[in-house]
């Protein structure tokens, strides 16, 4: 019975989609990333591709080995293979299987159809992403989690569907379904008690690496990433906040993107956002690096968003204290910007802009371990008047 | 027992969703962007008609300066019935283009500029969302010579940014998904 009905509907579909299938695909990139915001943990692989393709999945009789086959679809990537997270899918593999690629994924435990989820993204214009296969496959042997990063305690955990062009999941994919925190239509609150004085020790502090995972930020001339200069001057500035008293949570800890691999905007920095909320953060740090098109520019500035009358006072002390650092362009000053971290975060914040990686000077000064750790401590020296009140 | 998945089923429906999806929006890309520009074109002749007394008007725009500090006013002088946002903001692309270090992406083009309720919807074509550099500083001074040139205008007081027709969120970082108001503090004389 099954039988037929499935070959009924393939011969409904397969008319007007001979049409797109007619020209192959490429894939162009495979990331992926592990995602905590779910009752159970996953794994997410994302294959970039330059049209839309067809795609079938099969596990084989260990459990251990799944396959993913994408048909009629060349690979044009040197990223073939990636070693992943052990617990959840050890490796991904590329494999030019005539003219279909095969995606090979080797998981530690024996799973079942329950626990991978294949589906596709369109183009996307806007934010400028290709066309994309993703798959999903969950932890093995851990229970259902009631509160995780990313959960809503008032409403029932039910699966919100980002992106209205994804298939409903029909019987062939997992029962489990993936909850994916929809942030920017349910707020995690309204209103953050923050604390502005009365010393830095026992304040929570929010840290927001600038970028991350499949955002690079932006590129020097050398190829020095921004993503990767705001993550290490993070983690200094974390330990320097540790050593005062401070409680420091961490928007991200790795290179990664911390609501998904080529979220849109607004989904990505709300979700950085959310941890200053959930964190009942008293104040919110974006650290970034500046750019511009014109390679002699250079100098730091702090960003605020005058929100709340502390904003500007917050500005000014950490500007105070980092516009100094040896080597750099100078002090280009405090500046208000409508930026969306600043903005929506519900407590003061600032976004600081750490010299110009567009300038080649600033640029090296950047890689170097001393000056990460100078605009740290510069910082948290910042922070520290700041709360003196 | 085999364990076998058949998704090739969901994966098409999926996939013919997504074709008949994209057919339909670029029609409503075309359709809205056209509607944008004729609606300009009615709103801002309709102004250059009640200023047609003079056949000569004066106009400001900002131009980002490629040292990075700021935008400063330029003043021209036009014929009344060239005297539209949509002129204006060509204008400025044009000498932008012309510096060193232009902040504005190659090719970046007005589609077109409608005014309702004090607010400008500027429509821009592609280009203006080029991913390669939109970021930091470059971001600040393209928003602010956008919003502080249009607002220049009577009438206007904030801008809402459309790229071929739809509007955008987020523009390297800055929350544009609202109407944004002048950035005064970006202007250098």
């Amino acid at each position: 019975m099954r039988k037929i009905w499935m070959m009924l509907l393939l011969a409904i579909v397969i008319l007007p989609f001979s049409i797109v299938s007619a020209k192959s695909a490429e894939i162009s990139d495979m990331y992926w990333v592990t995602r905590n915001d779910a009752p159970v943990p996953f794994v997410r692989v994302v294959l970039n591709l330059t049209a839309p393709v067809e795609a079938s999945a099969s596990i084989d009789k260990s459990g251990t080995t799944t396959t993913v086959k994408l048909k009629n679809t060349k690979i044009k990537t040197d990223n073939k293979s990636l070693d992943m997270n052990p617990k959840i899918v050890k490796s991904a593999k590329l494999d030019q299987n005539g003219k279909a690629t095969d995606v090979i994924l080797k998981t530690p435990s024996s799973i079942d159809v329950g626990d991978i989820k294949v589906f596709s993204l369109p183009k996307d214009k806007v934010n400028n992403k290709p066309d994309r296969m993703v798959i999903d496959i969950q932890q093995k042997g851990v229970a259902p989690r009631t509160t995780y990063y990313g959960s809503n305690k008032t409403t029932p955990s039910v699966a919100v569907n980002t992106n209205k062009s994804t298939p409903k999941p029909s019987a062939t994919v997992p029962k489990k379904p993936v909850v994916i925190p929809n942030s920017t239509t349910t707020p995690v609150a309204a209103k953050v008690d923050y604390r502005t004085s009365g010393g830095i020790e026992g304040k929570i502090i929010t840290i927001d690496p600038g970028h991350g995972g499949t955002d690079p930020g932006a590129i020097g001339p050398t190829g020095l990433m921004e993503k990767n200069v705001t993550l290490p001057i993070s983690m200094k500035l974390k330990k320097a906040l540790e050593a005062k008293g401070a409680k420091v949570y961490m928007t991200r800890t790795t290179d990664v993107d911390v609501y998904g691999p080529n979220a849109s905007g607004p989904d990505e920095l709300q979700a950085r956002v959310d941890v200053g909320t959930r964190s009942k953060s008293d104040l919110f740090i974006s650290v970034h690096i500046n750019s511009f098109s014109n390679p002699s520019v250079g100098g730091i500035a702090t960003y605020y968003y005058e929100k709340t009358q502390y904003d500007t006072r917050l500005a000014n002390r950490i500007q105070t204290t980092i516009a100094d650092e040896s080597g750099f362009g100078g002090d280009r000053g405090i500046q208000p910007g409508n930026l969306y971290v600043l903005r929506r975060s519900l407590m003061p914040a600032v976004l600081v802009e750490l010299g110009f990686i567009s300038n080649p000077k600033e640029e090296a000064l950047l890689k170097k371990d001393s000056v990460q750790q100078d605009f740290a401590d510069e910082i948290a020296s910042g922070v520290e008047n700041y709360f003196r009140g | 027992m085999t364990k076998s998945i058949r998704l090739m089923l969901v994966t098409i429906v999926s996939a013919l969703l997504l074709v008949l999806a994209g057919c339909s929006a670029d029609q409503n890309e075309l359709g809205s962007s056209a509607k944008a520009s004729q609606s300009s074109t009615k709103t801002e002749s309709a102004k250059a008609a009640n200023a047609s007394q003079d056949s000569m008007s004066k106009m400001t725009i900002y131009v980002p300066l490629d040292n990075g500090k700021g935008v400063t006013p330029k003043l021209f002088t036009v014929d009344s019935d060239k005297k539209t946002i949509a002129y204006a903001i060509t204008f400025l692309l044009d000498e932008d283009s012309r510096q060193s270090y232009p902040i504005f992406p190659k090719g970046t083009k007005v589609n077109g500029v409608n005014i309702k309720d004090h607010i400008a919807y500027i429509d821009l074509s592609k280009e203006f969302l080029d991913k390669s550099n939109i970021d930091g500083l470059t971001a600040q001074l393209r928003l602010a010579s956008l919003v502080n040139t249009a607002t220049e205008f009577d009438g206007v007081e904030k801008v809402q940014f459309l790229v071929n027709g739809k509007s955008i969120d987020l523009y390297g970082g800055y929350d544009v998904s609202e109407p944004m108001k002048r950035m005064e503090k970006q202007i250098v004389k």
